[in-house]
């Protein structure tokens, strides 16, 4: 592998698993009893940065790469589930990550101040935040389970 | 808000609808160079137009939309479309292979 493709991949993988770190900061300051909106606001925007930069990498990858080396080898090995399941899925469900995480970050620094004395709108967020969380975890884990199937 | 979630349902059906009718994958392949970038550029354009759209036709009103419930259908269909997804391909890998 080329040491350009080897760097974006790296890259996708770090940045991806930071987006998750930051999201779930996200979470964890929403369920204090007194809002970090300063630490919310940030987190959220670095969450969003994050996988904006991983969803370029990886897509650069993924398409001048991946496509041509890595899948054909997958989905004639033992285990062509690997792409055929999880690498479609895991490609298409990372598209709706960014807009998600933007929407997060535009409530969370619009109506910040507002969440502790909106209990609805705060179990909301939350629940948005942590939604975001879970999906970009099971995408890591979707990407583990590729890349054990590519070797 | 809206602009996300109908991003997300655009995705959705590019994806499923790509793989169903193959005439559109190539279209977006001829038009983008791969059908994943076209998927990426149209739910950008369609985000973009969405949000400036009802931002500027709500920037006047002191409160628009109720927007927990927006942040919530926002949430339903992110876990919708992700189970969708992974049924969608496992249901195609089961019933080819």
């Amino acid at each position: 592998m080329e040491t350009l493709f080897a760097v974006t991949l790296i890259a996708h993988v770090v940045l991806g698993i930071l987006g998750v770190i930051f999201c779930y900061l996200v979470v964890l300051g929403l369920l204090k009893k007194t809002i970090p909106v300063k630490m919310l606001k940030w987190s959220s925007f670095l969450a969003f940065g994050a996988y904006m930069l991983s969803w370029l990498s990886g897509g650069y990858y993924y398409v001048f790469y991946y496509g041509s080396n890595v899948k054909p080898g997958i989905k004639e090995g033992a285990y062509p589930w690997a792409h055929l399941v999880f690498m479609e899925a895991k490609e298409h469900i990372f598209l709706m990550i960014p807009f998600a995480t933007f929407a997060l970050w535009v409530v969370l620094f619009t109506k910040g101040e507002q969440l502790d004395m909106d209990p609805k709108l705060k179990t909301s967020v939350v629940w948005l935040a942590a939604v975001i969380t879970i999906l970009a975890t099971i995408i890591t884990l979707s990407g583990i389970i590729i890349t054990g199937a590519g070797r | 808000m809206i602009g996300a979630l109908l991003a997300s349902v655009l995705i959705l059906f590019l994806t499923v609808a790509g793989e169903l009718y193959s005439p559109l994958k190539n279209l977006l392949k001829d038009l983008h160079y791969h059908h994943w970038v076209g998927k990426g550029i149209w739910a950008v354009i369609l985000f973009v137009v969405v949000t400036t759209s009802l931002y500027m036709a709500t920037k006047d009103q002191s409160e628009s939309l109720a927007l927990n419930r927006l942040v919530n259908w926002l949430s339903y269909t992110l876990v919708f479309a992700t189970v969708a997804m992974f049924l969608f391909f496992m249901y195609e890998y089961g019933a080819h292979h």
